[in-house]
């Protein structure tokens, strides 16, 4: 694709465009933006229309503007469908209302003279989701049903587990970390529940105040660890005895050769109580000693790794699964701190999607919106920290929160804002390296990258783009791929370069595994009616929020110039529960741009606000593959793939190529043999063709 | 997948019904369907609208039209003149019979239901039913002795010494 002319693309587009005009029969309905900026619903240009939907889809656009007096009258008889909260006099900071039954402070409003007035309605419902798992209606008044709505919000009420099953009682989904955010029942529940139980404990406190992070040893290393401490602080012992010095710390003054040793040793003695300090800060949070692993006080076991794992999902916590920063950190605050901490990180959700904005700070050209809503959101609905969100909550209960909007003043918008955005992606593939990653032995060769892959979007503003938000992603690399003899080898997965554009948005994606995907990865464990054994991991295929396409996908393709079909080498900017292959040095993708959950979600649901769209619905395919391993043979199948948006005209997108490392300057195309294998006599099989040679190839293969 | 959320399956969560038709019935259900299906073909407004793949469920009853409370999941295999078990867990939910399917009803979305299906002679296949409508399952079977026509199938290794003789003769050639 490398030098394709741009123009070309263009004219190939403009004519596929005007096909789907011509067959576009629905629109999407979904749940319209509420106001931000105060711009009164029936302005002519409603900037948070979403983008397809008709005027008449939003029968408040069409009321007259209101007064903020006359929107703001008490409207108690109101069913909860058409009512909105408005709290009258929020607290401040550190005063939380004396009586947190205190009816005087809010009062029910209608909602659509709320909108009228330039209010924007925040859902702080328990069945709200994503714009992306919105239900929507086509222009026929049929629903346009998503399948995966309902596992999403059984998900975020702790109602359902990742199949859709219900949860047992008393089981938690820790699920922010990857994308879906807790609803306000659940988040409720927690505030009640930590008041009457809050673990608070001043020593605790104190010991982990005293270390930054614990540090790991593994469990079989043990002894040879405390031998290895042992010997030093021996050592130090004698030269302390020596130097007639008084304490340690003198020691080091006197001899700064030996601080480093001395500030070890010291480290490793505060991290006894601090580790005992997170067994019972665990323990009494229901995370440690409830499940089948027995934890062994003071070794990081496997009870305590899947502890800790849950307590950096419960708080959103961005870390590898050991004891470090910013876990300790969480570890250390109160736990309707950190509760608190949970509720914003909800609330801003829902207010970037009641006011349909993206901008998070990630670029210094444009304001932080989302940060700028939130705020003002949390301080007009009285939620400045923790004593009054649990006041809030005694206020409100479960029936209050099936259907409880609000309704704040929010900041005005900037002026590119527009029902039909020019809207476009760059992805920078950043730091590129195409040399194998190990040697002859197998050793593993280090590949040092300065310069980060990363996606940006822009918006096209009189002639000038305007970047909104720029966020790391992933670029492919070296992964292993099964060959048609069945063994594995390594084989460069690259990511395309140059003009694509995105025509098509799925929530909820099915990634269809190609058939050079590792057979071992498409298999797990799990309990079925009683009984351990071996499936297919839909979990890796979706619809789902560790699928690999993750919660919500953007597919990158050439159009084609005669009309035809769009040339797809399988490419994708989509949502990932793999986290740390965004955010860590070696991460890589199998081609794909990845961006964690939440903010492909963000990105999507902006986009989809914001430009010409037609919703398709479900694209059922039942799709079937059978595949062999051991003595099993594994039948996936594939009801749908996934719920369809289709971008009209489709978004542009550019990939650039990025600064090539080290001595290979192509990609390599054929198999390379792991080292660490063993392989048949001969050759390796030829890989499959993928599509671009200038180093894409085909990320995930659907 | 978390532990206490694996245990609750064994927790009885709605019952599973398994019915089984003879192998006559099953004839006389199919040239019954058969005649419905030609009779609706004709009728149907949207008579020339690809079918949906056999798996799937219509994903927008119309809005008149209340759901079902359970679905209807009818299992086969192939080759059909061939007998096989299928287990759910470590239920067993019944037996497809030589020409006969295994019905299965499920409450509707109430998640899908992996399955082991066995047979003599065959290598056991794992498999997914949905709930999210009435469908229909067709598992192909494969001969124990054709498991190289699978993917994934990986032929052994040659021994370590290439097929060597075993012992040096001391002579030079």
């Amino acid at each position: 694709m490398r030098g394709r002319p741009w123009s070309g693309l263009a004219i190939a587009g403009l004519v596929v465009i005007a096909g789907c005009r011509e067959s576009a029969q629905l629109h999407g309905e979904g749940p319209p933006a509420s106001n931000a900026g105060g711009r009164p619903a029936s302005s002519a240009a409603a900037p948070a229309s979403p983008a397809g939907t008709p005027t008449a889809a939003r029968p408040a656009a069409l009321r007259a503007p209101v007064s903020e007096a006359e929107a703001l009258k008490p409207r108690s008889d109101l069913l909860p469908e058409r009512r909105a909260l408005f709290v009258v006099a929020p607290p401040q900071p550190g005063q939380a209302p004396a009586n947190p039954q205190a009816p005087q402070q809010e009062r029910w409003i209608d909602a659509d003279e709320a909108e009228a007035a330039g209010f924007t309605l925040v859902d702080l419902s328990d069945d709200w989701t994503p714009y992306i798992f919105a239900e929507q209606v086509g222009a026929d008044g049929q629903p346009l049903s998503n399948r995966y709505r309902r596992i999403f919000l059984g998900l975020a009420n702790d109602q359902l587990d990742e199949d859709g099953e219900p949860l047992a009682a008393g089981s938690k989904n820790y699920l922010e970390l990857y994308g879906i955010f807790p609803s306000l029942s659940v988040l409720r529940a927690r505030f009640l529940a930590d008041e009457q139980h809050p673990c608070l404990d001043q020593e605790n406190a104190d010991a982990l105040d005293a270390v930054e992070t614990v540090t790991y040893v593994a469990p079989a290393d043990l002894k040879k660890d405390e031998r290895h401490l042992s010997r030093i602080r021996a050592e130090l012992e004698d030269a302390r005895r020596k130097l007639h010095a008084a304490t340690l710390d003198d020691l080091a003054t006197r001899q700064p050769a030996l601080a480093a040793k001395v500030k070890l040793v010291e480290k490793r003695a505060a991290e006894k109580p601090a580790m005992a300090a997170v067994e019972k800060r665990l323990t009494c949070e229901g995370l440690l000693g409830t499940g089948k692993n027995h934890h062994q006080p003071g070794i990081y076991d496997d009870a305590m790794r899947l502890a800790v794992r849950n307590f950096q999902r419960k708080h959103m916590i961005y870390e590898a699964n050991f004891l470090r920063r910013k876990t300790v950190e969480a570890l250390s605050r109160s736990l309707l701190d950190n509760d608190y901490d949970a509720l914003v990180r909800a609330l801003r959700e829902r207010v970037v999607s009641a006011a349909a904005i993206l901008e998070d700070g990630s670029t210094s050209k444009v304001r932080n919106l989302v940060d700028e809503y939130t705020k003002a959101a949390l301080a007009q609905m009285g939620l400045p920290d923790a004593p009054s969100a649990l006041a809030f909550f005694k206020r409100h209960g479960p029936d209050d929160l099936k259907r409880l909007r609000v309704a704040v003043k929010l900041p005005p918008r900037p002026d590119y804002y527009g029902p039909e955005m020019d809207l476009s992606i760059v992805v920078d593939r950043g730091d590129v390296w195409y040399d194998v990653p190990f040697d002859d032995k197998g050793h593993y060769k280090p590949q040092a990258r300065k310069k980060y892959p990363s996606l940006t979007l822009y918006d096209r503003v009189g002639g000038k783009l305007v970047a909104l938000s720029h966020w790391r992603t992933t670029i492919g690399g070296w992964r292993a791929d099964q060959a048609s003899n069945g063994y594995e080898y390594f084989r460069y997965k690259g990511s395309d370069i140059g003009p694509r554009v995105i025509r098509h948005v799925v929530s909820g994606p099915v990634w269809i595994a190609p058939t050079s995907t590792p057979i071992r990865s498409l298999i797990k464990g799990k309990i079925v009616n009683g009984k351990w054994m071996g499936i297919v991991n839909y979990d890796e295929l979706g619809p789902g929020f560790l699928s690999a396409y993750g919660l919500i996908a953007g597919y990158f393709v050439v159009p084609s110039q005669s009309g035809g079909k769009d040339w797809d080498n399988g490419v994708r900017a989509h949502g990932s529960s793999d986290y740390l292959s965004i955010y860590s040095a070696n991460g890589y993708s199998h081609g794909c741009h990845r961006l964690p959950n939440h903010l492909a979600i963000r990105l999507y649901s902006f986009i989809l606000r914001h430009r010409h769209m037609r919703v398709a619905g479900d694209q059922p395919m039942g799709f079937t593959r059978q595949f062999l391993q051991k003595n099993t043979v594994y039948e996936m199948r594939i009801p749908s793939r996934g719920y369809l948006y289709e971008l009209d005209p489709p978004m542009p997108v550019n990939v650039l190529e990025g600064n090539i490392m080290g001595d290979q300057k192509k990609p390599v195309l054929g198999y390379v043999p792991e080292p660490w294998n063993k392989y048949p006599p001969g050759p390796p099989p030829p890989a499959p063709e993928s599509g671009d040679k200038a180093g894409g190839g085909s990320c995930c293969g659907d | 997948m978390r532990i206490p959320a694996l245990l609750s399956r064994f927790a009885p969560r709605g019952r599973v019904r398994v019915g089984r038709l003879p192998g006559a019935a099953w004839l006389i259900a199919g040239l019954t369907i058969g005649a419905f299906a030609v009779a609706a073909a004709v009728a149907a407004p949207d008579a020339g609208r690809p079918p949906l793949p056999i798996d799937v469920a219509a994903p927008n009853p119309p809005l008149d039209q209340a759901p079902a409370a359970t679905v209807r999941i009818v299992i086969t295999i192939i080759p059909s003149a061939k007998k096989a078990m299928v287990f759910w867990g470590k239920k067993r939910l019944g037996i497809v019979a030589p020409h006969a399917p295994l019905v299965v009803q499920r409450p509707r979305d109430s998640g899908p239901l992996d399955l082991i299906v066995r047979s003599d002679g065959y290598i056991p296949v794992q498999t997914r039913a949905y709930t999210f409508g009435d469908s229909k399952l067709s598992v192909k079977l494969t001969p124990l002795d054709q498991k190289n026509t699978l993917l994934g199938f990986r032929e052994e290794l040659p021994p370590p010494d290439g097929g060597a003789p075993g012992e040096p003769d001391g002579g030079t050639p």
